[in-house]
């Protein structure tokens, strides 16, 4: 039962790119995309890589890795996501039209995370995480 | 009332492994919780989007369909017909998947399916201007059709995994977790009994004991 449980889990985040792309990247291809640890495609809107190139300073786009992740933990309760990265929680703040401050960590709720999964449909991903113990 | 885990040994090694169990069915059903939730938002968005690019459709295709009565009440139906063979037939659509907490689901990008007047490969002096503007709306309407194909593909796809997921929700829910919650109660229980029994074999062994030594 347990081995069942542990692949229930680790099946949550099978979509997730093995390897993150950073958006210099992604912007110099014609049909940008990452590849899931199941070999699934996962295909990016050049609209949307366009609308964050256009927020996060062009010195920062080597190091910011997408798809930006939208961590689901049921210790912040239900419907709570944190975002981490610092340049992650600039777009974020920048796409919800909320005060920017520095920061590394961002708690959203449900409905801040259905409007930013509407506005960056391909360039967010849910990942689902839990702390044992 | 939950069933009890069959062939379980009442032992507080099998007591520590199932607390372990639950721990992580408990886990394992909030996660899944949270995704069937995180489903149910997106399937719920796209729904709309369908809605939305359904109506944008029909009212594209009206307005196509009437400006083409009117162009072959104008030219007649084979001239349209005619005109209709001259005009170059595909569309260049890209087709890839994106991937939705696994649920892969198409993205169709098309760029600019609408053609200029020039494009369209007809003369204008033996046609009309309902042609054009047939011409005109049905491009802008093969463009509402494609993101309708695929917001529709992607609410198929997610309600079918909604569905699945909501059935491992319940499985944990009602039957997984109180079945193990159930099982700890049955051990502790059993325990607490095995503990009395011998408490009572001690008391009842020394009164023997000592029954023995008074005489």
């Amino acid at each position: 039962m347990e081995k069942t449980f542990t692949k229930v889990v680790r099946s949550l985040n099978v979509h997730l790119p093995a390897r993150r792309e950073s958006l210099s990247t992604l912007l110099k291809e014609e049909r940008p995309k990452v590849i899931g640890r199941n070999g699934s495609t996962h295909r990016f809107k050049n609209a949307e890589l366009e609308q964050i190139a256009e927020i996060v300073p062009e010195k920062h786009h080597d190091r910011l890795k997408l798809p930006i992740y939208i961590e689901l933990t049921p210790e912040f309760g239900r419907g709570a996501a944190k975002i981490h990265g610092r340049l992650h929680c600039d777009v974020v703040q920048s796409v919800l039209r909320m005060e920017r401050e520095k920061t590394d960590e961002l708690v959203i709720y449900r409905p801040e995370v259905r409007k930013l999964r509407r506005s960056l449909p391909t360039t967010t991903q849910y990942a689902f995480f839990y702390t044992p113990g | 009332m939950a069933v009890v885990v069959e062939g379980v040994h009442p032992t507080r090694m099998e007591l520590l492994k199932l607390s372990r169990r639950t721990k992580l069915a408990e886990k394992g059903h909030e996660l899944l919780r949270e995704k069937r939730d995180a489903l149910i938002t997106e399937f719920l968005d796209v729904v709309e989007d369908v809605r939305g690019a359904r109506k944008n459709v029909e009212a594209k295709l009206e307005s196509a369909f009437r400006e083409l009565t009117i162009a072959q009440a104008i030219l007649g139906v084979n001239e349209v017909r005619q005109i209709s063979w001259i005009t170059p037939q595909e569309i260049f659509v890209d087709l890839d998947t994106r991937n939705i907490m696994g649920v892969k689901v198409p993205l169709i990008e098309t760029g600019d399916i609408t053609r200029s007047i020039m494009q369209r490969g007809y003369g204008f002096v033996d046609t009309s201007s309902a042609l054009d503007r047939a011409a005109k709306n049905f491009e802008e309407a093969l463009v509402s059709i494609v993101k309708l194909a695929e917001t529709e593909e992607t609410a198929k796809k997610l309600a079918a995994e909604i569905e699945k997921t909501k059935r491992k929700v319940n499985a944990l829910e009602y039957i997984i977790v109180p079945r193990l919650v159930a099982t700890t109660k049955y051990i502790t229980m059993r325990l607490e009994e095995m503990e009395r029994e011998s408490f009572c074999r001690l008391k009842k062994i020394k009164a023997v004991l000592q029954r023995r030594e008074i005489e």
